[in-house]
């Protein structure tokens, strides 16, 4: 079970975030030539496009070949990784793949995704947002800061609401300090409380 | 219990059917204009949803909730998106989406030598088709609470 807590600004600053029990998804396998995945270059990150094997899905990107950690599609000794799995002199080859972690500012940008849709009157944003991997709940103040959980779909609802409300009472608790640091953050929106 | 509103898009991303029965609120911009926000709600949502998962996702995004309304989500593996506005205590709303995609969409547009694909749909039969099987669901109902 993972649970993630993210405090958003009135502005949609990010200005504390938190992760509880995340599991990271890494696996190892070794391969002959030639490779029956495809992978590309996106978001400067070597990803999978095409073909899952066992545990790699689509979407997941290498982390190390033959134990060498990778940074963009360059292997520490400055070989490209394409090049490498082109030669078949390379093979059988061992290629770990992962399933990409958000980077600080990837979150910035996600608390910033909140906007609004109204079918009815006197409607408040999004509470709930439910996906097959995951749930999350937000809880928005009067004066506009969101806070949200990310949990398990298996929970139960009223946890949620429970936990959201407890933080708050967390953040009222420390009400003078947090006050001033959410200023400062508003202003200078640095990210670290 | 009310069934608000459906829009229906194609894998490129206009709308090619919408549809509504009880909305008491427009949106104040022009149609053309609310459909582009409503697809780009649903782009950058499923993108959202994707990134912050923290496992892989097979369907992904399904369905929010306001304190008002609840917006549920059914993506076909052609691309095709079906969007459906009720009220926050609507279950199974995912199933009517897949319903609708089966008994309606299917049989009365792909079937239709008539209607163009990826076209806006405007077959009259599907109209009907669609608001009698809407109509038949227990969460429709015309009491407006």
């Amino acid at each position: 079970m993972a649970v993630s807590v993210y405090i958003v600004s009135k502005a949609g600053g990010m200005i504390y975030q938190y992760d509880h029990n995340v599991v990271p998804i890494e696996y190892e396998r070794t391969f002959t030539y030639p490779l029956d995945l495809t992978l590309d270059y996106v978001n400067s990150r070597v990803t999978v496009t095409f073909g899952e094997i066992d545990t790699i899905k689509v979407g997941h990107i290498v982390l190390a070949v033959n134990g060498n950690p990778i940074m963009g599609r360059k292997m520490s000794d400055g070989s490209d990784v394409f090049e490498v799995i082109k030669n078949k002199e390379n093979f059988p080859i061992s290629i770990k793949f992962g399933r990409p972690r958000l980077g600080t500012n990837e979150k910035i940008v996600l608390g910033q995704i909140f906007s609004r849709r109204k079918a009815e009157p006197h409607c408040s944003g999004i509470e709930v947002l439910e996906a097959d991997t995951f749930k999350l709940y937000c809880y928005q103040t009067i004066t506009g800061t969101k806070f949200i959980v990310v949990a398990d779909p298996k929970q139960g609802g009223c946890l949620e609401t429970y936990l959201l409300k407890k933080i708050y009472e967390v953040c009222e608790y420390f009400d003078t300090n947090l006050q001033a640091a959410l200023e400062q953050i508003d202003k200078t929106g640095m990210t670290n409380v | 219990m009310t069934i608000y509103n459906l829009y229906i898009f194609n894998a490129a991303g206009s709308c090619i059917y919408y549809a509504e029965w009880h909305r008491k609120r427009q949106a104040g911009m022009s149609k053309d204009e609310e459909m582009k926000l409503m697809y780009g709600l649903i782009f950058s949502l499923k993108s959202f949803v994707l990134k912050l998962s923290p496992v892989d996702c097979k369907e992904g995004f399904l369905n929010y909730r306001t304190s008002k309304y609840k917006l549920n989500f059914y993506e076909t593996a052609t691309g095709l998106k079906f969007i459906m506005n009720t009220d926050i205590n609507a279950m199974n709303v995912r199933e009517i989406l897949q319903r609708i995609y089966r008994e309606v969409y299917v049989e009365y547009v792909v079937k239709n030598p008539e209607c163009k694909m990826g076209k806006e749909i405007v077959s009259e039969v599907f109209q009907t088709k669609l608001d009698k099987l809407v109509r038949s669901f227990p969460i429709f109902s015309s009491r407006i609470l």
